[in-house]
């Protein structure tokens, strides 16, 4: 049987994509004709989404189903049958919906929508995409060029039709904020709101933003928007001074909200499982991924708003659950020893050079014909061929590899940083050496950046490139078994629950926790109730329990790990501890350790005032004191300091005030704010906390307390008010664990202000959101930045989601880009031992064999030389500091770069 | 080669540049169409740590009138410490250039994945000062 994934969005497309990869058959439904959902609408998008979808449509386990929507569904977990339209019946354990969501069809009249200037973000990310490559942002009523952009936000969210806070509206407006003022610094632009609710990199973009770019961000009720001539006025209340504003603009930007698909409604009449108030497929805070009805499960944004981050995260973690109900059935690709025709020394080079249009991006500034006549020129060319797509391309690949005895061969196209390992894989099927193949960025790094000579400039880039490929050399590498065993560090929810994840998919768990007890931060949090009924007391003993109950985890307390070697699919460590010193070999490894409640010692008296505490030793006690109590958001160090505003926090401070509240009707509670990050469904705290009678008072200089009283300067009323609090509760942010940076060290994971932030080339489009750059070592829950309950449980699913497909491997493969010595130049002079970053080398000692007449007989001495072991990692620092030339780096020896110099 | 149709000297640039950094910047110039001049050719290495001397070198006698390095920024580096050895050496091959007046023909800055206007503008920066300095005087002298 296998499993059946709905929605082919980016979720459902990462879904399939971890469900094929590990071993199950996937039939991948989506109603369009095409995959991508809305990712592949943003601007710039596209091209992180493309080698995905590219991956999916080649895929033997993956049966695609365009153009087809669900029409019925009978049976049970384990045994459901799926009718889909065009009389197609399938037979699956397990299905995972992501049917993702929509904007709004209508906006109200009072934005100005329907004047031609005034578009909704998602038409804007069209605008974007045609901007780039006109290099000009146009009004689309006269077609002059935009000069001062306004952008609305909360459009649709946050209001009486819809009353939640769409999340990703705040993070990707600064995005097209950033994406306009990188293209067209002299577009002066406007952003209107109520709250920016940015975390992270999003956060940091947005001071970068109000900083740097010099972007006016303006906080303001809903502002209206009144075409007049043909200018648009925007009118909005400056708060601050009290007053209607008015501010001409070219254009405006709405910021719609996400809502749940239109789809969703009748999908979940056809399956039976229940969506929640707001109409969202109904989860819950401690399993993300799990829908009412056993054996379906839910992902990305059909759960709740959210931006695409979070939809990859929470798509590994419904994969990793939706194979738990299903038998894996098909072969993992690439696992099979692969043979490959010789290609020897000495044997004359016959180059295949391959031209991918990209479907005409390329055409657009290169005269592709003309370069292929002139390639086709070129010595030890024998086939030339230009393709429309990659598709097309890759057929002709093989194909010529077969047909032809081709022996390199030289792919032109986008960026390698693509397509890469598609392209080999290509190469590898047909028989040809993975390593005996040349990529070259024709598209970014030629038809896009260059606006003369472009297809010179192309030809000299294809000969250097045919040069280097005539000087490959084929790379063998070696398989490895892998080890199906897991690493889990840190105890907290996030780390309890990976292990158990990883645990229940059949693995082994070693479990490290350096603390005395399991549970982590869950621990300070008391009695306190999440939205939903379930109670941090309540949960911290359902995984205490699970956690310590369950045969395949091995718990370890009071310890850590040490003296990490080795690589994705086998590493070692040690485990040392109270009275244990274990070694231990593992395949993969979640780190999950959490981060803590800053000490703000010094502040408002704290330490020495004991009135005063900080939120979390509220929640522990639980205990209320007197009849006013204020609570104080953002104390501590901010952005500028290096820390990170933490959503649990913010929300945290929210729930308490709520639940003061409602237990203690007659206590005045207060919260004094900058802004409430209630994002996505946690809005609705706000609102029940504003309509129960808690006070927000929003400040811009930092409340004062003294002699027992408070004076803070709220910007709404525009006063100065003094409140005398019984109890002072201070909301402080969540600084990395300590052991952060020994991890970093030993792992080779960057971190960004003590987390392990991912890394992120253009802001805001995180597709791997768990995974590091050390393959194999995985990252979760406020180790990555503090969040929310529920985003660590579904982050270190998706942690545990994403090592379980590599475990489920049973061979891994050593690099191919690595160091070799020359045994014979070598002179032993050790200075590639002392250069090597991740002491990979050492200096063996070696008999010398004396050859007298012609026979090998003395042992004459012993001769050192260099031997690179398995911990190299190809950075090639080594080779270019030999002094005798011994040692090179496979791929990149200096002839090869040599080559390309000489025609360059 | 190495001049336009009107004849004008255009420079040509060799640009190394990291796999994990600058080249991924190199590749965000595209995406948003950031113009350089035309004659740059990128080699993409691993990292900057694979930068030996010898290719800027090499590059230079044979005719290239500007050696670009581009890599992480400090602490940044995919590898942990190529670019703090790429620096290294690029300091000590500047007290050989100078010698033979080469040494602004020569750049390195780290440059990262999001920096895109960045790459573009140092290619654009380095075009304009190798037009004031002149052709590589090796140019076709040396084989
Ligand atoms: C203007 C705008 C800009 C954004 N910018 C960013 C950004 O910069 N960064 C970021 O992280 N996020 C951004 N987001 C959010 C981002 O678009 C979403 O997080 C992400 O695309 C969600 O993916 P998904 O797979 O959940 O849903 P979708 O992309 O909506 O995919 C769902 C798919 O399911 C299909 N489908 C629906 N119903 C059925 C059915 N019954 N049967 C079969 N198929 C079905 C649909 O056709 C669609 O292909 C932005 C959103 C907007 C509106
Ligand atoms: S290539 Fe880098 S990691 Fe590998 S042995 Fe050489 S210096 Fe060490
Ligand atoms: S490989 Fe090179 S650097 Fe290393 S010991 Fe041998 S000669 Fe010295
Ligand atoms: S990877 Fe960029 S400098 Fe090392």
């Amino acid at each position: 049987m296998g499993i059946a994934v709905i929605g082919g969005g980016v979720a459902g497309i990462s879904a399939a994509l971890d469900l094929a990869d590990s071993g199950y058959k996937v039939y991948l439904i989506e109603k369009n004709a095409e995959l991508g959902g809305k990712m592949a609408e943003l601007a710039e998008c596209k091209t992180g989404l493309s080698p995905r979808i590219v991956k999916i449509q080649n895929h033997p386990n993956i049966e695609l189903m365009l153009s087809s929507e669900l029409e019925g569904l009978s049976g049970s977990a384990g045994n459901f049958k799926l009718k889909v339209s065009g009389g197609k019946e399938i037979e699956v354990e397990s299905v995972v919906l992501a049917p993702g969501y929509d904007i709004p069809d209508s906006v109200a009249t009072s934005y100005g929508y329907g004047s031609p200037d005034v578009v909704t973000s998602l038409e804007f990310e069209r605008m974007l995409r045609a901007a780039t490559i006109s290099n000009e942002l146009k009004r689309q009523s006269d077609g002059k060029p935009v000069k001062k952009i306004g952008f609305i936000k909360c459009v649709g969210s946050r209001c009486q039709d819809n009353e939640i806070c769409s999340t990703a509206c705040c993070a990707y407006t600064a995005k097209e904020v950033w994406v306009v003022k990188e293209r067209f610094p002299d577009i002066d632009v406007y952003v209107f709101y109520m709250d920016v609710r940015v975390f992270g990199k999003d956060e940091e973009l947005v001071a970068d933003l109000k900083d740097n770019y010099g972007v006016h961000y303006i906080r303001s009720r809903v502002p209206e928007v009144l075409p007049e001539g043909d200018k648009l006025i925007v009118k909005y209340e400056d708060l601050r001074a009290g007053k209607i504003e008015k501010l001409e603009l070219d254009m405006v930007v709405l910021a719609v909200g996400l809502l749940p698909a239109r789809t969703l409604p009748r999908l979940a009449e056809l399956t039976g499982v229940k969506t929640d108030e707001y109409g969202y497929i109904e989860t819950s805070i401690s399993s993300p991924m799990e829908t009412s009805v056993r054996g379906i499960f839910a992902c990305g944004t059909a759960t709740a708003p959210m931006k695409v981050r979070e939809s990859v995260g929470l798509a590994s973690g419904a994969a990793l659950k939706a194979a738990l109900m299903s038998q894996r059935t098909e072969r993992i690709p690439g696992q099979e020893e692969r043979k490959y025709i010789e290609v020897k020394e000495d044997e004359p080079p016959k180059v295949g050079v391959f031209i991918c249009d990209n479907e005409g991006e390329i055409s657009k500034t290169i005269d592709i014909p003309a370069l292929a006549e002139r390639v086709k020129g070129l010595r030890d060319v024998v086939a030339v061929n230009s393709a429309n797509t990659i598709e097309e391309a890759l057929k002709a690949l093989e194909s010529g590899i077969v047909d032809q005895g081709l022996n390199r061969v030289v792919f032109a196209g986008c960026s390698p940083r693509e397509y890469e390992d598609i392209i080999r894989e290509g190469c590898a099927k047909a028989g040809l050496n993975p390593y005996l193949v040349e990529l070259v960025n024709l598209r970014e790094q030629c038809a896009w950046v260059f606006d003369k000579n472009v297809t010179d400039a192309a030809f000299d880039i294809l000969r250097m490139a045919v040069e280097r490929a005539k000087r490959l050399e084929p790379i063998i590498v070696e398989r490895y078994p892998v080890v199906p065993r897991a690493l889990v560090i840190g105890g907290g929810i996030s780390g309890m629950n990976a292990a158990l994840d990883i645990a229940d998919a059949g693995y082994e768990v070693y479990l490290v926790e350096k603390g005395e007890e399991l549970g982590g931060g869950l621990r300070d949090m008391g009695d306190i109730a999440f939205p939903g009924g379930e109670s941090a007391s309540k949960l911290l003993k359902h995984y205490v329990d699970r956690v310590t109950s369950h045969e395949r985890i091995k718990v370890y307390t009071k310890a850590r790990e040490e003296d990490v070697r080795g690589r994705a699919g086998m590493f070692k460590a040690r485990i040392v501890g109270d009275g244990v010193d274990e070694e231990i070999e593992f395949g993969a490894c979640v780190i999950a350790t959490g981060a803590k409640e800053y000490v703000p010692e010094g502040y408002y008296g704290y330490g020495s005032d004991n009135k005063v505490c900080t939120l979390r030793e509220f929640e522990k006690s639980g205990k209320v004191q007197g009849d006013t109590v204020v609570i104080i958001q953002d104390v501590g160090p901010g952005l500028k300091e290096g820390a990170y505003s933490s959503k649990a926090s913010n929300i945290e401070a929210v729930n308490a005030a709520l639940k003061i509240k409602e237990e203690n009707p007659g206590v005045e509670v207060f919260v004094l704010y900058r802004e409430v990050k209630t994002y996505g469904k946690w809005e609705v705290l706000y609102k029940r906390a504003r309509e129960k009678g808690v006070l927000f008072l929003r400040y811009e200089k930092p409340p004062e307390y003294k002699n027992g009283i408070i004076s803070v300067f709220d910007v709404i009323f525009n006063d100065e008010i003094q409140i005398k609090p019984d109890m002072v509760i201070l909301s402080v942010p969540m600084v990395p664990a300590e052991d952060n940076k020994r991890l970093s060290m030993m792992f080779k994971i960057p971190l960004k202000r003590g987390f392990f932030m991912e890394e992120q080339e253009r802001p805001k489009m995180v597709l791997t959101p768990v995974d590091t750059v050390n393959e194999g070592v995985f990252v979760c829950g406020s180790a990555v930045y503090p969040a929310m309950i529920d985003e660590c449980i579904a982050m270190s699913s998706a942690a545990a989601g994403r090592a379980c497909v590599l475990l489920a491997k049973d061979f891994m493969e050593t690099p191919a880009i690595r160091a070799v010595v020359n045994d014979e130049v070598c002179v032993g002079c050790g200075v590639c031992v002392q250069i090597c970053p991740v002491e990979a080398i050492e200096l063996t000692e070696e008999q010398l064999p004396v050859v007298t007449f012609g026979v090998e007989t003395l042992v004459g001495g012993e001769r050192r030389i260099a031997k690179v072991g398995d911990g190299c990692i190809g950075c090639g620092s080594c080779a270019s500091y030999c002094p005798s030339g011994a040692m090179s780096l496979q791929h990149f020896r200096d002839k090869q770069v040599y080559a390309q110099l000489d025609y360059a | 080669m190495g001049e336009d149709a009107k004849g004008e000297f255009e420079p040509k640039i060799i640009g190394f540049t990291c796999n994990w950094c600058t080249y991924a910047s190199a590749d965000l110039a595209g995406t948003s169409r950031k113009k350089y001049p035309p004659n740059t050719r990128i080699i993409r290495l691993m990292c900057s740590g694979r930068l030996d001397p010898m290719f800027v070198l090499k590059a230079l006698l044979n005719g290239a009138d500007g050696v670009f390095i581009g890599g992480c920024h400090p602490g940044e580096c995919h590898y942990i410490k190529g670019n703090f050895y790429a620096r290294r050496r690029i300091a000590a091959l500047r007290t050989i250039l100078k010698e033979f007046g080469m040494d602004n023909r020569v750049r390195s800055e780290w440059i990262s994945a999001s920096e895109g206007d960045k790459f573009a503008t140092v290619m654009r920066e380095m075009a304009e000062n190798i037009k004031k300095i002149g052709p590589n005087p090796l140019r076709g002298k040396v084989l």
